[in-house]
């Protein structure tokens, strides 16, 4: 028993204490003066406008992804679920040099598209939801893709009996039925793009108000103004922490 | 607005092969053994699984042919199904959940809950239990909700997959009593696949016998109660039943065996032998019985007062017999027995 107290005790002072050291250095009492500022607001802003449009492309891209990957039999399956979740074990900022080589000023897409409207992409909002898509679309993916498996297809067999044509049967039944995974799987997506920093920086760049999230703000801010770099942190574990209470009934809440 | 179905899907270990007929002044019970394709020919008919051979026609409507390349998909079929453990939909009330079929053909909202509404009342669902969720319903509730849900989209045919198997047996005789009344009371092609003998006794006109993918015996329950053409068959009535070929005063059975019978039927034969015309003896019986062969006790079951032992033998044979006969014979531990059938209970009649 003592044996593996100790690690254990030790392992959950690895994972506390920094938190602890955090919340300790925070300037609580100018907390607000900090975050209120207007490169506070302006990474803050931009942090959400992003992480949700990030969000967004995740929902639109990955649930007919994941519906592909959890219904559709087709040679190299495997290797597709393989590759989309790749990202999730990548080096965030690996993803960002790949993604400058496609859209990059030489990138093979960024070089031929790269007057088209929407583009460029890299150092722009743009390229940081593209980066904060890359990088937190496969939390997504995986979620809803273990949802749809889990689903009994033969509820979707009784809808079709009753008439109800593909799309009515996913709108009325898969999706409801699946919800409580996609939640859960937004909810992980969103807090990965929040926090993304690695493949924003590499790919997007810090430039204040454009590209700079509360993640590059706090890496930029840590030199030069140190308070305003933990009030900061202290916003985005709390917002983590946020996401851990939604999910609680799943994770926290199973025994 | 009859059904005309020839039906071919591959299936793992055999091929479902079915020929099937039905008009609407009739119930059909499919029966057959667990694992026979009963539930993939529904789902065939229902278009859930698309056929590998064969065509099938409602009321002049086509809704498979192979040869012609036709399907029609499930949701445009005019075929409802009651599904073997309900499966309503878990997030909707029981009232939506019989709604569904009317919004999905383009009823407004509030015209079909009102109509949904009413087919609970039909099916014996109050206004409470209408409110609520599948999860919170016994399963004999869930079940009539299931049969109304499927009644609401007023099919030309009606298909219901083993709809009594999943409820509990203080629940089951009322709701084959309302499932009897709901099914006289459509004009629709009418379904039932079942295992269960009593079922299809009570639902059905006419039975269609299905094993291992194959037609076996159809006809009036009393035709195939009476001369089963199957071992399941006669199993399911609870009788003996044996198939060899009959010459002259005997009939040699597939195992060598030979069984002496009454009548001069020549050829391919049934032979018929009721539980209660089987003897059982302690030692080699003396006495008129053409037929008597040494077994082994191998099952004792009480069944009704009355004991029926399965005897492992040549042939192997189920006796019924009186619990003191079963006492005096020490049968329940097993061990070695005689048999004595008389040629003239034995009921031969020609494959």
């Amino acid at each position: 028993m003592k044996r593996v107290a100790v690690p254990a005790a030790l392992g959950v002072a690895l994972m506390v204490l920094p938190l602890a050291g955090l919340l300790q250095h925070a300037p609580w009492s100018n907390l607000w003066t900090e975050l209120a500022s207007d490169q506070g607001l302006a990474a803050l802003r931009l942090s959400l406008v992003c992480s949700l449009g990030a969000l967004g492309v995740a929902l639109v891209l990955g649930v007919p992804l994941a519906w592909v990957l959890a219904r559709v039999p087709f040679p190299g399956r495997a290797l597709v679920r393989a590759l989309v979740t790749l990202p999730m074990v990548l080096p965030p900022v690996v993803g960002g040099v790949g993604l400058l080589g496609v859209f990059g000023r030489r990138g093979f897409l960024g070089r031929h598209f790269g007057s088209w409207p929407g583009f460029p992409l890299p150092f722009t909002t743009r390229g940081v939801v593209l980066a904060q898509a890359f990088v937190a679309m496969p939390f997504l993916v995986v979620a809803a893709e273990a949802g749809l498996r889990q689903l009994d297809a033969r509820y979707e067999d009784a809808a079709a009996t009753l008439g109800a044509g593909p799309w009515r049967r996913f709108r009325t039944v898969t999706l409801p039925l699946v919800a409580p995974s996609l939640a859960a799987g937004a909810a992980l997506c969103w807090a990965r793009a929040l926090g993304e920093f690695g493949a924003t920086i590499t790919f997007a760049g810090s430039l204040p108000g454009r590209t700079r999230t509360l993640p590059t703000a706090i890496y930029a801010d840590l030199q030069t103004r140190p308070d305003a770099a933990v009030a900061l942190s202290v916003v985005l574990l709390g917002m983590s922490l946020a996401v851990l209470v939604a999910l609680r009934g799943r994770w926290l809440g199973a025994r | 607005m009859s059904l005309s179905a020839d039906i071919g899907v591959r299936l793992g270990p055999f091929n479902l092969d079915v020929a099937l007929h039905a008009s609407p002044d009739e119930v059909v019970a499919v029966v057959g053994p667990n694992g026979a394709g009963k539930s993939t020919l529904l789902r065939a008919l229902a278009g859930l699984v698309r056929l590998d051979r064969g065509r099938t026609v409602l009321g002049g409507a086509v809704l498979d042919d192979v040869a012609a390349g036709a399907w029609l998909p499930p949701d445009r079929r005019p075929v409802a199904v009651v599904f073997q453990d309900g499966l309503l939909f878990p997030h909707l009330s029981a009232l939506d959940n019989v709604a569904y079929g009317l919004r999905a053909r383009s009823g407004g909202r509030a015209e079909s809950r009102r109509r949904a509404g009413a087919w609970l009342e039909r099916v014996g669902v109050d206004a409470g239990h209408a409110a609520r969720r599948p999860a919170q319903l016994s399963g004999g509730l869930a079940q009539r909700v299931a049969l109304a849900r499927a009644l609401a989209t007023e099919p030309a045919m009606l298909l219901l997959d083993e709809p009594l198997s999943a409820v509990d047996i203080g629940a089951k005789a009322q709701l084959r009593r309302l499932l009897r009344e709901q099914l006289a009371g459509t004009r629709a092609v009418r379904l039932v696949v079942t295992h269960d003998p009593v079922d299809a006794m009570a639902l059905a006109d006419r039975l269609v016998v299905i094993e291992a993918g194959r037609v076996t015996q159809r006809g009036t329950i009393a035709e195939v109660t009476t001369q089963p053409r199957s071992a399941w068959v006669a199993q399911l009535v609870g009788l003996n039943l044996f198939r060899g070929r009959a010459e002259a005063g005997r009939l040699v059975l597939s195992d060598g065996s030979a069984l002496t019978v009454a009548g001069d039927l020549r050829g391919p034969a049934f032979a018929l032998v009721h539980p209660r015309a089987v003897t059982l003896h302690r030692a080699r019986p003396e006495g008129s019985a053409r037929n008597a062969w040494a077994g082994e006790a191998a099952g004792v079951h009480l069944e009704g007062g009355r004991v029926r032992v399965q005897v492992a033998g040549a042939p192997s044979i189920v006796a019924e017999v009186t619990p003191a006969a079963a006492a005096d014979l020490h049968l329940a531990a097993g061990g070695p027995v005689w048999v004595s059938v008389k040629a003239t209970e034995i009921d031969l009649y020609p494959v």
